[in-house]
C-alpha cells in the first residue's frame, strides 16, 4: 500500500498548489515535474519554495525524534533519543543532510509539517504538498506492521522521494536474486540488479515524470477526496508494484478519460467567462 | 668501494629515537584525532591536512588502509558507484569503467594511492596503536584520546602492566569501522546509547552512511561504518565509495567546528 488518503469526502476547488521542498537538492526534480504538470492543469498556479529552514527548538527535535521508527512490527518503538540523532534532525531541516530512506510515523510528520508551514488549511483554495525525502511509513492494523507509502494526502500533502524508490514493490526476481546473493555472503545486494526487472532508483532521470502523476494525486485529494483510480493505465492508479508505478506514470502518464473530465470540469470552473 | 655512506648503528638509533620523540610531542596536542586508519579516516586525514589541520591517524596495525587493501571475498578488486569516482580522480587512482554508473580499480593501487595523498598532505600517523578510552572535559566533551600500543592487549596481563598515554585534541573522529570503539566506549561509560542495527527501510545504505556522517556527541564525529552502528544503519558490505565520501563529510564537519572553537 504505497499511499494513503485520510479518506476527506467533501469537494473543494483549488486555485494554486504550493509544492514545499524540504530539501534544496530535491527543488531542480520537482521544477522539471512542474513544468510537465503546468498545461494539465491550467489555470491552477502552482508555486515551488523551500521549506522554511529554521533552527528546531530542543522540543521540536524531540517531536521528530519522537516519530522515527525502529521497526517495521513494534508499534510503539522509537528511535533513541542521543545526540547523534538530534544533530542529524537538525541537519536535515537545514538543509545539511538529506533522510532518504528514514522512516517516520506518518500522521505525526503530517502534523510537524503543518505546524511548520502555517496558513495551511483544509478549507483553503491552496494545496500544500511538501516533497521530502523521509520515508513515511503508516500502520496497517490488518498485518499489524508499518507500510512504507509514497504519498499521503491530507494537510498539508505529502510526497516522499524515497517512497518512490522503496514503498511500491520491486519485482520478485528481484528479491529472489537478492536472497540468493546474501546467502552467499555478498552484503552489496546491486548484484541483485542485473537478474531483475526495471524499478525507480534514486536520482533516477524518470523522478520528474513519476512524481507528476502524485502530485495529480494530491490535487485530485485536494478537489474530489479520492486521489485514486482502479484504471492502471491512468497516473491516479495506487501503484503497489515498481512495474505498475513506471506503467502508470511513465509508459501511460495521463489520466483516464473519466479523470480528465472531472478535472477540466473543475478547471473551467476556475476560468473566468470570455 | 661500498655504495652506502657509513653510519652507526648508534646514530641509527639516535635518528628514530629522536624523531620518535619529536613526534610524540608534537602528538600529544593535536587540531583532529582519528582512531582507525580505513579508507574512511585516512580521506578524513588527506582532507583536513590540505586544509592546515594537525591531524593524527592512530592504526592499531602496522598497515594503514583496512579492507581497502582488497575488494570483495579476497579479490582485489575495488568497486565504486558514481560519483565516488570523482575522489578516485582527485587522488590520481587510476580506474576503469565496469558500467555506466560502476567503477573498478585494483585495491592495492587504490589504498598505497590513498595512503600516499593523506601523508603527503601532512597528516601524521601513529601505528601499532590502539585506542584505549576517551579524554573527556566539561560536560563530557570529548577532547583527545588515551593510547597504548597493539601489542601490549595481546600479552599476559601481569608481563604487560603498560600504562597508557594520553593524546589531547580539539576534535576526536571515530573512523573505527563497525566496532566503532569510541563510540562503544562513551556507551560504556554511560554517556551515549547505540540503536542496534536495522533502523532503516532503505535497502541501500551507502547514501545513508554519507548523509549521517557527522557530530556523535560533543567533540567527537563519526565517519565509516561506524556511523551504522552509531545510527543503527544497515551493516553494508565492501562498499568503499560511501567509505570515501563519508570521510570527506566528517573532515567538513570537522572544519566547521574547529571553526566555532
Amino acid at each position: 500500500m504505497p499511499s494513503k488518503s485520510s479518506g476527506r469526502s467533501e469537494r473543494c476547488d483549488i486555485s494554486s498548489v504550493i509544492i514545499h521542498s524540504e530539501s534544496p537538492h530535491n527543488l531542480k526534480t520537482i521544477r522539471d515535474s512542474v513544468s510537465l504538470l503546468t498545461s494539465i492543469i491550467d489555470p491552477i498556479r502552482i508555486h515551488v519554495r523551500a521549506l522554511p529552514r529554521k533552527k528546531l527548538s530542543d522540543a521540536e527535535v524531540s517531536t521528530l525524534i519522537k516519530l522515527r521508527l525502529v521497526s517495521p512490527i513494534e508499534r510503539d518503538e522509537r528511535a533513541i533519543d542521543s545526540f547523534a540523532i538530534r544533530d542529524f534532525e537538525r541537519r536535515v531541516l537545514i538543509g545539511d543532510a538529506k533522510a532518504r530512506g528514514v522512516p517516520y510515523e506518518a500522521p505525526g510528520l503530517m502534523t510537524f509539517y503543518r505546524n511548520l508551514i502555517q496558513g495551511a488549511d483544509i478549507v483553503s483554495p491552496e494545496l500544500h504538498v511538501i516533497v521530502t525525502d523521509r520515508l513515511i511509513m503508516s500502520w496497517d492494523d490488518g498485518d499489524l506492521r508499518y507500510h512504507a507509502r509514497v504519498a499521503l494526502f491530507g494537510v498539508p500533502c505529502i510526497v516522499s522521494m524515497s517512497g518512490l524508490v522503496e514503498a511500491p514493490a520491486r519485482s520478485r526476481e528481484y528479491y529472489i536474486a537478492r536472497q540468493a546473493v546474501e546467502s552467499i555472503g555478498i552484503k552489496d545486494i546491486s548484484a541483485a540488479r542485473s537478474f531483475s526487472s526495471d524499478f525507480l532508483e534514486f536520482d533516477d532521470e524518470r523522478t520528474p515524470s513519476v512524481l507528476k502523476g502524485y502530485l495529480l494525486q494530491c490535487i485530485f485529494y485536494a478537489i474530489t477526496g479520492n486521489p485514486f483510480c482502479e484504471d492502471r493505465d491512468c497516473a491516479l492508479f495506487n501503484a503497489h508494484w515498481q512495474e505498475e508505478m513506471l506503467h502508470a506514470q511513465i509508459e501511460s502518464g495521463k489520466l483516464c478519460a473519466y479523470h480528465r473530465r472531472e478535472l477540466n470540469e473543475m478547471l473551467s470552473r476556475l476560468k473566468p467567462p470570455c | 668501494m661500498p655504495i652506502f655512506e657509513k653510519a652507526s648503528e648508534s646514530s641509527v638509533t639516535r635518528a628514530i629515537v629522536t624523531q620518535f620523540s619529536k613526534d610524540m610531542e608534537e602528538f600529544s596536542d593535536m587540531d583532529v584525532i582519528i582512531i582507525g586508519g580505513g579508507p574512511s579516516g585516512l580521506m578524513a586525514a588527506r582532507d583536513l591536512a590540505l586544509k592546515g589541520v594537525k591531524v593524527l591517524v592512530v592504526e592499531r596495525n602496522n598497515y594503514l588502509g583496512g579492507g581497502f587493501w582488497i575488494g570483495g571475498f579476497l579479490m582485489n578488486t575495488i568497486t565504486v558507484r558514481a560519483p565516488a569516482q570523482k575522489v578516485l580522480d582527485e587522488l590520481g587512482i587510476r580506474y576503469k569503467p565496469y558500467s555506466k554508473s560502476l567503477f573498478i580499480t585494483p585495491g592495492p593501487l587504490a589504498c598505497s594511492k590513498l595512503i600516499a595523498a593523506a601523508c603527503e598532505a601532512g597528516a601524521k600517523i601513529l601505528n601499532m596503536a590502539m585506542f584505549d578510552d576517551v579524554v573527556l572535559r566539561e560536560k563530557n566533551r570529548v577532547a583527545g584520546a588515551v593510547i597504548n600500543w597493539t601489542p601490549v592487549s595481546a600479552l599476559p596481563r601481569q608481563i604487560t602492566c603498560v600504562d597508557p598515554v594520553a593524546f589531547e585534541s580539539k576534535l576526536v573522529i571515530d573512523a573505527t569501522g563497525h566496532d566503532a570503539q569510541v563510540i562503544r566506549k562513551l556507551e560504556e561509560r554511560g554517556l551515549i546509547k547505540v540503536p542496534g542495527f536495522g533502523a532503516m527501510w532503505v535497502e541501500e545504505s551507502e547514501d545513508a552512511v554519507v548523509e549521517h556522517s557527522g557530530l556523535a556527541h560533543p567533540g567527537l564525529i563519526v565517519v565509516g561504518m561506524a556511523v551504522s552502528t552509531t545510527f543503527g544503519l544497515p551493516r553494508m558490505g565492501p562498499t568503499f565509495g560511501a567509505m570515501l565520501l563519508s570521510g570527506r563529510k566528517g573532515a567538513q564537519v570537522a572544519l566547521k567546528e574547529l571553526r566555532k572553537k
